[in-house]
């Protein structure tokens, strides 16, 4: 079998930035971002050499909101890439979609140029929690653009929530939660409000303007999120991911398990033979890198080999995201240490107070473990 | 010891003062300090002064305190010389030496002020033009009158809008009975009438008088540890003189030693000279490795001839408040060890000694003069150390008289003795000035009755202020006295104690239980009245204070094995961090990086985890 690799195109452009988000993106015109897909086209060409002998097992175009480009674009980015890269027959290609920026007749394209999966970042079904959000859209847009979505086959499409944001009661997020699962995407992202530093509502919160739920109302919010979802078809496959029957997304599943990636474009992540790098994060330097440049990696910002210690960390914190867990099995044939060896008192620990749970050779979160992953993740992290 | 503003003012201007010929005639000699309510303006004045008598501008002044600095730095020595000497040409045209002694101006050092000021003969009284006299102003005054020196009032900041000099001249005739009327109205700031200030001190303030053919007699005001030189002892000639390699005994400790160097202070520098005679303010080396044998307040007197009398006012320096200091890594023991041991070469006043807590591990028990002078030492451990500490409720020392007759200095709540071998316990007395405006003395006698104090009496200073005196139970003080004296009088109060005694009392130990385990650590005395009150408000800020966690947890307060008090922490219901950042997996390392480092500063009690300030609970209990 060939190595499988992944990839992720990131497209640091949206219409406005909305008031909680820390990503990488931000208003830019036409021509940048031309310029932009242009120079990504070279990176793309100029990676080539990690894909050999390697196939692409799955692509996804993040961002930022990259169904803000011309559908032009998305493919001359998508021929880059099948230029470059052996991409399997069956591969996951996602697109990110925000239903304010996005136009039915880029659906078509979208298809023909290969994507088969839309993420379209929902957020919320009322309009004032959208509006409180920043979000440029309201739930109407997003019904239009699922549907069309729909109408041109489109037949692997997440929806992304987020919970635990200002205003929100658990009556209208019971109300959201019913009006997407009646849609029956066949993938649910559920995230909760993370406030980040340098956002307007880490401001808000500094000056005491932001009201949101208490950790009770939350943790109650998650409760039923994982059961309403439960009940309606939707498996819990990882700490914010639901999926309906065979729909888990593999390029997720990717970065939990240790797949390498490559991440292209303006600050992308990537994770290839043990090594950790992102590209830089300025968007002129990053446009004026000449073809010497890309080919030399000259982009890459905090490249960093792992060690071993720091591989059995990453192993565990990031597996265990996932709800099936770990495998000693697997460890002990990567590592050649038994994970007993390693984290034997943290298991015993987890195991004994009922955070994780043991099954055959899996060590997991319990549902209660997932609800406290950080206290039980930061216990993996060695020295 | 002093431990005010770092002093190191106008830095060379021995530069131009040759060092001087040993025959200077005692009658142009004036030795003084300045004495100042914090932030009326001594500092500023003191360096007006030095810069107005050494003839360098205020530039000059700024570079020159700059590269000393430096140098100072790169040398290893430690500057605290808050003592400076002059040379000021007068109107009646002859030379003047100027010896300023600096005093801290705060009452947790009252022993060092008043041996400063022993080594004075006159004082600067300077008084804020806007706010008056204020609490430590008159403690400062009257300690100086107590002292017999000749104290001339100023008044400062003519140059704020709200400045109101003809009052607080009124005020300060009234209240302290010193004429104003021709007090020096100045602005040390832009230095307007600075001169004025000048011309009093040579004025009103005595020549030094003091026989330099008797008995040596020498007075130590302070003294500071050079990794060189060993001990420098600051001292003031009564009487005969000292000079290099003369042998020396220290009357109160008999530590003797041959003096190595004998000298007098540039501002932030040692100058050596050959003599120093009665009537003069020096410094003397004699290699001393040990600060305790050269306690402030004793008397240097020659070994060969002895004076038959040592001077007056000495008395050993002991402790008012206690707390256990811990490392918050308990790794770090050694470490804080070490820096305790460097802060003790300076300052003879602090005392530890270790001790182990059953919840805290290893740590020291430090005794403090006060307050202000724990927060110093916590303070330098954590920023010149670089050590991150936890600190346990401050400590009075009780007096517990067991039924055996045995009476023990209880310093440590842990240590108490079973309540059945307890006939009585007495706890320290203070007698407290505070000065108001008047329309706070409601809430503060409020404060004051609440906090166990005994009225003595009030007086009106003029319309608007007035001085409370209490007598208050010295541990009613050290817990938030003073953050809930500021907050209720909205920062117009000002506050000053001096230690009465003791009194019997009826005090009881109040242990806390977390998860229905005792913590010795949050174990504190407390009067037996307040508390059922104490215990439930210390168990409301522990709920606060320590994070929920995996399971509920109980908070107890116990007298004696029986709970009066009870709060819950509720079980940990959500700690997880749902956000995809695309594959960005160091970003979300780092978060997780973070959450372990946050459990390691917090202490493991059985199967709980406690944050360091939880440690301070008990400071923090004012309700208002």
């Amino acid at each position: 079998m060939k190595k499988e690799i992944e990839l992720y195109i990131h497209i640091p452009f949206c219409v406005k930035k909305c008031s909680y988000c820390d990503f990488l993106s931000f208003p830019a015109g036409l021509e940048v971002q031309e310029a932009y897909v242009r120079q990504l086209q070279r990176e793309i060409s100029a990676s080539s050499h990690f894909g050999e002998g390697a196939e692409v097992r799955s692509v996804f175009l993040g961002g930022g909101t990259p169904s803000l480009l011309e559908a032009e674009r998305v493919v001359e980015i998508m021929s880059a890439i099948r230029h470059s890269f052996c991409v399997s027959q069956d591969a996951e290609i996602t697109i990110e979609c925000n239903p304010g920026s996005t136009l039915r007749h880029k659906f078509a394209v979208y298809k023909k140029a290969g994507i088969n999966r839309l993420s379209i970042g929902l957020q919320s079904a009322e309009n004032a929690e959208l509006r409180m959000l920043g979000r440029i859209h309201s739930y109407e847009e997003f019904l239009k653009c699922y549907q069309g979505a729909r109408m041109e086959g489109f037949d692997n499409i997440n929806v992304d929530l987020i919970n635990c944001i200002p205003m929100q009661t658990m009556h209208t997020w019971k109300k959201t939660l019913r009006q997407v699962s009646m849609l029956r995407p066949e993938h649910i992202s559920v995230y909760n409000l993370i406030i980040e530093e340098g956002t307007p509502y880490h401001e808000m919160q500094e000056k005491g303007l932001l009201m949101l739920p208490d950790e009770d109302e939350q943790a109650d919010i998650d409760a039923y999120t994982r059961d309403f979802l439960g009940r309606n078809g939707y498996q819990r496959y990882e700490i914010s991911n639901y999926a309906r029957e065979g729909a888990m997304c593999i390029h997720n599943i990717g970065y939990w398990t240790e797949v390498p990636y490559l991440g292209l474009g303006l600050g992308a992540s990537s994770y290839f033979d043990g090594v950790r790098w992102k590209n830089t994060s300025d968007i002129r330097e990053y446009l004026e890198a000449d073809q010497e440049a890309l080919s030399a990696g000259r982009l890459r910002r905090e490249e960093h080999q792992l060690s071993e210690r720091e591989l059995m960390e990453e192993f565990m914190f990031l597996g265990l995201r996932m709800v099936k867990g770990v495998s000693e099995t697997d460890f002990l044939l990567k590592f050649g240490h038994s994970m007993d060896k390693v984290y034997g008192a943290v298991l015993e620990k987890y195991l004994e107070n009922g955070l994780m749970v043991k099954e055959g050779s899996r060590y997991r979160l319990s549902e209660r473990g997932l609800d406290l992953s950080n206290l039980v993740l930061s216990d993996f992290l060695l020295g | 010891m002093f431990l005010g503003k770092p002093v190191l003012r106008a830095q060379s201007f021995f530069a131009i003062i040759k060092p001087m010929s040993n025959n200077i005639n005692q009658n142009n000699i004036r030795n003084f300090c300045i004495i100042a309510h914090i932030d009326h303006g001594k500092s500023t004045l003191a360096d007006r002064i030095i810069e107005m008598t050494g003839l360098l501008t205020q530039r000059e002044m700024q570079d020159q305190v700059l590269d000393n600095m430096d140098l100072e730095r790169e040398r290893g020595i430690t500057i605290k010389a808050q003592t400076i000497r002059t040379v000021y040409k007068a109107d009646d045209g002859q030379e003047y030496i100027l010896n300023l002694i600096d005093t801290p101006g705060h009452v947790d050092f009252n022993y060092e002020v008043s041996r400063a000021l022993a080594a004075c003969d006159g004082a600067v009284l300077v008084v804020d033009a806007a706010q008056g006299i204020e609490a430590q102003t008159l403690a400062n005054v009257y300690l100086a009158l107590d002292h017999g020196l000749e104290v001339f009032p100023v008044i400062n900041k003519i140059d704020l809008p709200s400045a109101d000099p003809d009052r607080v001249a009124a005020e300060i005739e009234d209240v302290i009975g010193l004429e104003a009327h021709d007090a020096p109205r100045i602005s040390a700031k832009t230095g307007e009438n600075v001169h004025d200030v000048l011309e009093m001190i040579v004025k009103k303030i005595p020549a030094p008088t003091g026989d330099p053919d008797a008995r040596l007699r020498a007075l130590i005001f302070d003294s500071v540890y050079d990794q060189y030189k060993g001990v420098i002892v600051f001292c003031r000639i009564k009487e005969g003189r000292i000079r290099k390699g003369m042998p020396i005994r220290m009357m109160a400790t008999g530590a003797e030693y041959d003096v190595v160097e004998v000298g007098y202070f540039g501002a932030g520098r040692f100058i050596p000279c050959d003599e120093l005679s009665a009537g003069m303010v020096g410094y003397v080396t004699a290699s001393i490795k040990n600060i305790q044998t050269t306690e402030v307040g004793d008397t240097i007197t020659g070994r060969d001839e002895p004076a038959a009398e040592p001077l007056p006012g000495y008395k050993k320096v002991t402790s008012m408040v206690y707390c256990g200091i811990y490392p918050a890594d308990g790794a770090r023991y050694p470490d804080l060890r070490d820096a305790l041991e460097k802060l003790k070469l300076n300052d003879a006043s602090l005392f530890y000694e270790p001790e182990t807590s059953v919840a805290l591990g290893f740590g020291f028990r430090c005794g403090f003069l006060g307050l202000l002078h724990l927060e110093i030492i916590q303070e330098r451990l954590e920023r010149e150390y670089n050590l991150d500490l936890v600190t346990t409720a401050p400590s009075v020392i009780y007096k517990v008289h067991k039924t055996n007759g045995e009476v023990i200095d209880l310093t440590n709540p842990t240590n108490l003795p079973d309540p059945s071998l307890i006939d009585y316990m007495e706890e320290p007395i203070v007698d407290a000035e505070i000065m108001v405006t008047t329309e706070f003395v409601g809430s503060i006698m409020k404060l004051c009755q609440e906090r166990r104090g005994v009225y003595k009496s009030m007086e009106y200073m003029e319309e608007t202020r007035a001085l409370l005196r209490y007598e208050l139970p010295l541990n009613e003080i050290i817990y938030d006295f003073f953050d809930a004296l500021k907050s209720r009088s909205r920062g117009y109060a000002s506050f000053d104690y001096t230690l009465k005694g003791y009194k019997p009392s009826k005090l009881v130990k109040l242990d806390i239980l977390v998860n229905r385990e005792e913590v010795d650590a949050l174990s504190f005395i407390v009067f037996a009245d307040s508390a059922y009150d104490r215990g439930r408000r210390m168990c409301e800020k522990l709920k606060e204070e320590i994070p929920r966690q995996q399971f509920e947890i109980p908070i107890q307060a116990a007298i004696g094995g029986k709970i009066i008090a009870r709060e819950t922490i509720k079980a940990l219901r959500k700690d997880v961090l749902a956000k995809c950042y695309g594959g960005d997996v160091s970003r979300k390392k780092k978060l997780l990086e973070k959450q372990k480092e946050g459990k390691k500063r917090m202490r493991q009690i059985g199967n709980v985890t406690i944050p360091q300030q939880a440690f301070m609970s008990v400071l923090k209990l004012d309700d208002e």
